[in-house]
């Protein structure tokens, strides 16, 4: 278990540390912001196509994927029957919302949130010693994983990334065009 | 990163983000149950433990879909529940092979399977029965497994197939001694929807 901790805690450094060097510091670097709103859109895009792809996926057997929500242990039945019901539209309409800018910060919080709870759902799973699948993609799905949580922490940073930017140019702190 | 004030990154968050993703998350969660209610089988809220987590990690299947299997005729019923219950009343077509049976049983099914893939199911949802038999069938050598989600009882409440009698029961010459008198034997009470 102690192993598990710093395994997680190294690579959660590491994506902190990434997510330190690219965000807090980027109004002081010479990064041009052109290639910061390039960046930005494929941060929105290919976070919208991965839920997109994985909601799909859900969205053909809602069964399936409360039986792999169950199998992490963490929530009562009915609560995982929910999950299968609601949370691949949930998944959709936030996808849908990063890609075509209506309510788009709304999108991204939401996956961002959602991420930290899957990164939460696959820690304590590695903890407990449950043997799975994430059930991330459904039947394409890998058994549980730290790469999978460092998979997730770099897309919790690409929906970060976004809401960022967006907030350094509505404080002035970074050119708006 | 700025933690007071309008300049606040976590601020921001919350007055401007926060209540678009709340707006998604309760139109995506409507959006999702309107659409499960569309479903051949809507995914019931009440499902129980024991279906969401399956022992044998046989396909589930739902009473839409099964009725659907048994239209098609490619799946073999298998009923799991004691005899006198199959006796009683049973699926139409169905095979009896009660769990406590099963050692004696199950070569005369798989000859009558032979190799075709197998719906079992047991009274009710939560009857764990269906479980322990295709863990069993699927160390007999059966490849194809499926259970029924919601047991016996549904399907009959639903209007669909169901006959009484012994058809179906395997050549076990003991279970014929449990026989009871008072049934129209193999009298069958099929009724559409």
């Amino acid at each position: 278990m102690l192993t598990s901790i710093l395994v997680f805690l190294a690579i959660t450094a590491v994506a902190a540390g990434v997510g330190y060097a690219f965000l807090v510091r980027l109004p002081a670097s010479r990064i041009p912001p052109k290639t910061m709103r390039y960046l930005e859109w494929i941060c929105r895009y290919a976070l919208a196509l991965i839920f997109l792809f994985a909601a799909w996926e859900k969205l053909q057997n809602p069964y399936a994927f409360a039986s792999d929500t169950y199998a992490y242990r963490a929530v009562p039945p009915s609560w995982a029957t929910i999950t299968g019901i609601a949370l691949p539209a949930i998944e959709v309409l936030a996808a849908g919302a990063l890609m075509t800018g209506l309510f788009w910060r709304g999108g991204a919080v939401v996956l961002g949130g959602l991420l930290v709870i899957f990164i939460a759902a696959l820690f304590q799973a590695i903890l407990r010693g449950i043997d799975i699948n994430c059930g991330c993609f459904g039947k394409e799905s890998n058994p549980v994983s730290f790469r999978l949580i460092a998979e997730d922490e770099l897309l919790l940073l690409c929906a970060l990334f976004p809401l960022w930017i967006d907030h350094l140019r509505r404080t002035g702190r970074w050119p708006r065009r | 990163m700025n933690a007071r004030g309008k300049d606040s990154f976590l601020i921001a968050l919350l007055l401007r983000a926060l209540p678009q993703g709340l707006v998604l998350v309760a139109i995506g969660a409507a959006a999702g149950f309107a659409l499960n209610q569309t479903r051949l089988d809507p995914l019931p809220l009440n499902l129980p433990s024991n279906l969401l987590l399956t022992e044998s990690g046989a396909q589930v299947i739902f009473l839409g879909k099964a009725r659907q299997l048994f239209e098609e005729g490619n799946y073999i019923f298998v009923d799991a529940r004691p005899q006198q219950a199959f006796l009683e009343q049973h699926i139409e077509g169905a095979f009896s092979l009660p769990l406590e049976h099963f050692a004696r049983l199950h070569l005369e099914l798989q000859a009558w399977t032979a190799g075709q893939p197998i719906l079992i199911y047991g009274r009710a949802a939560a009857s764990l029965v269906p479980d322990d038999l295709a863990r069993q069938l699927q160390k007999a050598g059966e490849e194809q497994v499926a259970m029924l989600a919601v047991g016996f009882e549904a399907w009959r409440d639903r209007g669909y197939p169901v006959e009484s009698g012994p058809e179906g029961l395997l050549s076990d010459e003991d279970s014929w001694g449990s026989f009871p008198d008072d049934l129209d034997h193999g009298s069958s009470s099929a009724e559409n929807p």
